[in-house]
């Protein structure tokens, strides 16, 4: 072998092992944490759900879940309130027990003979609080049709009070398709929650306005800016396609009617940072370019949320959309003798651009039009209805003049 | 960069000094150590010059006169061609591999001056710098084919009229325009047709235009007073930044982020007097003020310093400093080990400057037989510093980069130790620095302290030359210094799920979110880095010039020194280990590389 060959094989080699190399994880991780995830309420019966944590290289943690912990509940003392009791698949609660307001609690999770450490917590629920449901309006927020709930709060200026404001809808009667995202009894808002209320943490959140790819699940707001008044927030609940639904049910010709919940919760702040942290971590995972997002955690040596909230639920029939799409045309006077009148509806809502083309002459605009047809003949006319979020229907129809 | 031909070039260098502490009131706008080049200015009497060519890089250097005694020119280039050399090699040694992956990075500069003499009181300096650094990654596996380009350069034209007053006064007017420009581009290309195809592309420009005019005033030995004015005017262009996808045949989804153009103006003025108070008190005091206006908003900065030196005896003498600093543009650092992406960007009615104050003391005594050894330490507290919003994509900084930055303070405190030595056959330095660097964000870390991403618990570095005749000499660089901290998810949990579902809904506790258990900011710190350089130098003098051969080893041990540290997919078919695990994953860039070169210098 001549000199230059062994050089560049040295070389190569030494190139070889010098791109990447696998580096070994923390040691620490090897062992597990304790996973506690519990939301105390004197709305809820207690539950507490607890589990153990995997290691980073296990991409989809299975859940793991423990059924025989020690889970003690004591009061701000240290006095004993309630053992726990395990109910299945890692869900322990406490039947006796009811939460009250103001109150703080501490719970304890420890295992036998397991190297999980015991962990410890403490949870503060909050005071009741008085607010209401003002009005609800349909608008549009970032280029969609959303409802929009006026919420008055009134505000405690001796504390610092935080609010997680969410909502959903409930079709009553007739048949709906919104099967895949209705859960428990509820149907979901298909876009997310949206507020332009500059003390909301929305604005922040959302940092892009597609709400489609980002939905939010709640309007975050601490009480900063309220100044011991009331305070009246808009909480905008994007749902579109919620709006197509009419009154009468096409399908089974029953009138239904939509109801708006909104729910609205005064939390202490660990829940509020655990829920936010959460919110950022949902709608910004997977982003390679980005330091990870840490989840508030109050487990003291776990992971999980122990906190407490009170919450207030108001529900109100929605009014009947402005902007619902028609679901169907009627046409009064078909078949007449020329020359004559044919009166055109439709079942969609008054903030839509409706236009008519009748088959012949001028089109007309809006959701009643009326025609007359000078000459006999069969026409095609076109009907077409569009939103200003640029969502729209079409149809053609016949109109048969003899 | 990467530790591997100095940002400055040697050839067209008259004086580089680097000012950690004690800062004197002309220099402004900056918050940490300052590097104060002043180039070479020409051979008024003969042409001279010396030219270098080796494995990995060339340069070379010419000066002389354009009209003798009156104008001088000196012009310099350096290229690195390392890319020639290690780009086939990582072909080759990844030849039949799945996975491809080719790193070629060299860097150029230019650097040019035209000095003219009008009389003994009056000369003219035009100068020029250009230089760019240029990173390329090709990547390849089953699916796709990946492409990343990164290029950042500065450009610095300047003129300058130095002026003699009267025997005391003399004055120096200049006017400049330096900018720095990056660029990156970023292309998944499918194998097949029916892939998706992703492009990433985003330019950033900084622009300054600046004139100043600065005075010294020996008004008498004890006093050496010196005082000026200056203008700048920032031009920002914060990453226009564009990204495609195509799934497919499919039309490509564009998304276009132009950028935001933004101006600054900046006047500053200041005043030092340097002032002897007998043989062995040397006392610098004195005053930077500065103005920055942007739309919305204008920041007044008032920036007093000091600094005092006392001769104790005739080996031994110590140094009190004291400064506040003030910086207008902000070092927006890009997250995690990877990418140099770190984005200037500039202050506004939202976002305050930064500020620093910063106290330093050391003590300097000379050994005999050339050695001297000096212990400094400092504390600095940093107001007003940036960082990315946790969990933000620093990619897609666009117009709206002042929605994605928190603010924050920070500290910095540490000893410094050096040792050098001057004179005789050996000489060099040793230094050792400890120190820490701490960050503190209302909404970072829960507003809990953090390490900053460029702390540096010890940082040493050893340079030695010995000369063993005038014929060969050998040298000696040892740098080590602490790895960077990042952020690393340590465990993973499930959270109470919401979103898709209710979590106030009675079944709360039936599903939940999958989180990856972060308990720190900067919680890991990657390996150290460290590396040897070693050389051995062959001087002869010939008829015309001196020529030196030149050997050596650039990472003599071959450390691999990180460059990224990234969570990746263990390769499905690897039968030593489980199904899809993940496992973390350095990537070094340069191995030990020989070099040679030829130089002739005359």
């Amino acid at each position: 072998m001549n000199k230059f060959k062994f050089f560049t094989l040295i070389i190569v080699a030494l190139i070889c092992n010098s791109c990447t190399k696998e580096l070994p994880f923390p040691e620490v991780e090897d062992i597990p944490l304790m996973v506690v995830n519990s939301l105390i309420s004197p709305d809820q019966d207690l539950k507490v759900h607890i589990s153990e944590s995997c290691h980073v290289k296990q991409q989809n943690c299975k859940q793991r879940n423990i059924t025989n912990a020690v889970v003690r509940l004591l009061d701000k003392d240290g006095s004993q309130l309630s053992i726990l009791i395990h109910q299945g698949d890692g869900v322990y609660s406490a039947p006796e027990f009811n939460a009250t307001y103001d109150t703080e609690y501490q719970l304890e999770v420890s295992v036998n003979n397991s190297p999980l450490a015991p962990v410890s917590t403490k949870a503060y629920v909050p005071k009741p609080f008085l607010c209401s449901l003002t009005g609800i309006e349909e608008s549009i927020i970032a280029d969609r049709v959303a409802w929009n709930f006026d919420v008055e709060i009134d505000d405690d200026p001796s504390e610092e009070n935080y609010y997680i404001i969410s909502g959903n809808f409930d079709i009553v009667g007739g048949t709906h398709d919104r099967g895949d995202i209705e859960s428990n009894g509820y149907i979901e808002p298909h876009f997310g929650h949206f507020s332009d209320d500059p003390n909301a943490e929305n604005e922040q959140l959302a940092f892009s306005n597609d709400l489609t790819t980002y939905p939010l699940s709640a309007v975050y707001l601490s009480d900063n800016n309220f100044n011991g008044e009331k305070y009246t927030t808009k909480v905008g609940i994007i749902d579109s396609d919620l709006n197509n639904y009419n009154p009468l049910d096409s399908n089974s010709n029953i009138n239904r009617k939509i109801i708006g919940n909104i729910f609205i919760k005064s939390v202490s702040i660990d829940m509020y940072d655990y829920m936010l942290s959460l919110e950022e971590l949902r709608l910004r995972s997977g982003d390679s370019f980005a330091e990870p997002k840490q989840v508030y955690t109050n487990i003291k040596d776990g992971v999980g949320i122990f906190a407490g909230y009170t919450e207030q639920k108001f529900s109100a029939d929605l009014p009947p959309s402005q902007f619902s799409l028609p679901s169907d045309i009627y046409i009064e006077n078909n078949g007449c003798t020329a020359p004559c009148t044919v009166r055109f509806s439709s079942n969609g809502g008054s903030n839509v651009n409706y236009v008519w083309e009748f088959g012949e002459g001028q089109p007309s605009n809006g959701a009643e039009v009326e025609h007359t047809y000078t000459q006999a003949g069969e026409f095609i006319g076109v009907f077409s209805a569009e939103r200003i979020d640029g969502n729209g229907v079409s149809w053609d129809f016949e109109v048969i003049i003899n | 960069m990467f530790g591997f031909l100095s940002t400055l070039n040697g050839d067209a260098i008259k004086t580089a000094e680097v000012i950690k502490g004690g800062f004197p009131s002309h220099y402004g706008g900056r918050l940490s150590s300052i590097v104060d080049i002043r180039m070479k200015d020409g051979n008024m009497e003969e042409l001279h010059g010396d030219i270098s060519v080796g494995l990995i890089s060339g340069k070379f250097n010419l000066e002389g006169p354009l009209i003798k005694d009156k104008t001088s020119f000196n012009i310099s280039a350096r290229r690195t061609w390392l890319d020639l050399f290690t780009t086939p090699i990582m072909k080759l040694s990844q030849s039949g591999d799945r996975n491809k992956t080719i790193f070629k990075y060299y860097f150029y500069d230019f650097n040019a001056k035209i000095n003219h003499k009008f009389s003994d009181k009056s000369r003219l300096f035009l100068s020029s710098y250009l230089g760019k650094d240029h990173f390329k990654f090709r990547g390849e596996d089953v699916s796709k084919k990946e492409n990343g380009d990164l290029e950042w350069g500065n450009r610095i034209f300047s003129a300058k009229w130095n002026y003699q007053l009267n025997p005391k006064i003399f004055s120096n007017t200049t006017i400049y325009k330096g900018s720095y420009i990056k660029t990156f581009i970023n292309d998944v290309i499918p194998i097949e047709t029916s892939g998706v195809t992703n492009k990433l592309s985003s330019k950033s420009d900084v622009t300054d235009y600046g004139v100043k005019i600065d005075l010294d005033f020996l008004y008498s030995t004890d006093h050496h007073i010196k005082f000026g004015a200056g203008y700048i005017k920032h031009l920002f262009k914060p990453t226009a930044h564009s990204s495609s996808y195509q799934n497919g045949t499919d039309d490509p989804i564009v998304n276009d982020i132009p950028t935001s153009r933004s101006s600054a103006n900046a006047i500053n003025a200041y005043v030092e007097d340097n002032i002897g108070i007998g043989s062995r008190v040397q006392l610098n005091v004195g005053l930077h003020i500065a103005n920055f206006n942007v739309p919305n908003a204008n920041y007044v900065s008032v920036q007093p310093r000091a600094a005092m030196n006392v001769q104790l005896n005739e080996t031994s003498s110590v140094k009190f400093s004291y400064s506040h600093m003030t910086q207008f543009v902000h070092l927006l650092a890009s997250p995690g080990i990877g990418f140099p992406n770190d984005l200037w960007v500039t202050s506004t009615d939202r976002i305050k400057p930064e500020k620093s104050i910063q106290y330093a003391a050391g003590i300097t005594k000379s050994l005999g037989k050339g050695y001297e050894i000096t212990l400094e330490g400092y504390y600095k507290t940093l107001k007003n510093l940036l960082e990315y919003k946790s969990g933000i994509s620093f990619f897609t900084t666009g117009k709206d980069w002042e929605n994605k930055v928190v603010v924050g303070n920070g500290e910095s405190y540490g000893i410094e130790l050096l040792i050098e030595k001057r004179i005789g056959k050996l000489t060099g330095w040793i230094g050792y620095t400890l120190s820490k660097s701490n960050r503190t964000f209302p909404d970072l870390n829960f507003g809990r302290s953090f390490p900053y991403k460029y702390d540096r618990r010890h940082d040493i570095s050893v340079a030695l030359t010995h000369k063993k005749s005038d014929r060969v000499d050998f040298g000696l660089v040892w740098v080590y210094g602490s790895g960077n901290t990042y952020t690393l998810g340590t465990r993973n949990y499930n959270a109470i799920n919401f979103g898709e579902d209710s979590y106030f809904a009675e079944s709360f506790l039936s599903t939940f979110h999958p989180v990856n258990h972060v308990e720190k900011r900067n919680n890991q710190r990657a390996p150290a880095f460290h590396r040897l350089d070693i050389s051995v130098n062959f001087h002869k003098q010939k008829k015309r010039g001196k020529r030196t051969w030149s050997f050596g080893l650039y990472n003599a041990y071959s450390r691999q020194n990180p460059f990224q540290i990234n969570l990746v997919q263990r390769h499905v078919d690897d039968p030593s280990h489980e199904k899809g695990e993940l496992y973390l994953e350095q990537t070094s860039l340069l191995p030990i590389i020989p070099f040679a070169s030829y130089s002739f210098k005359f």
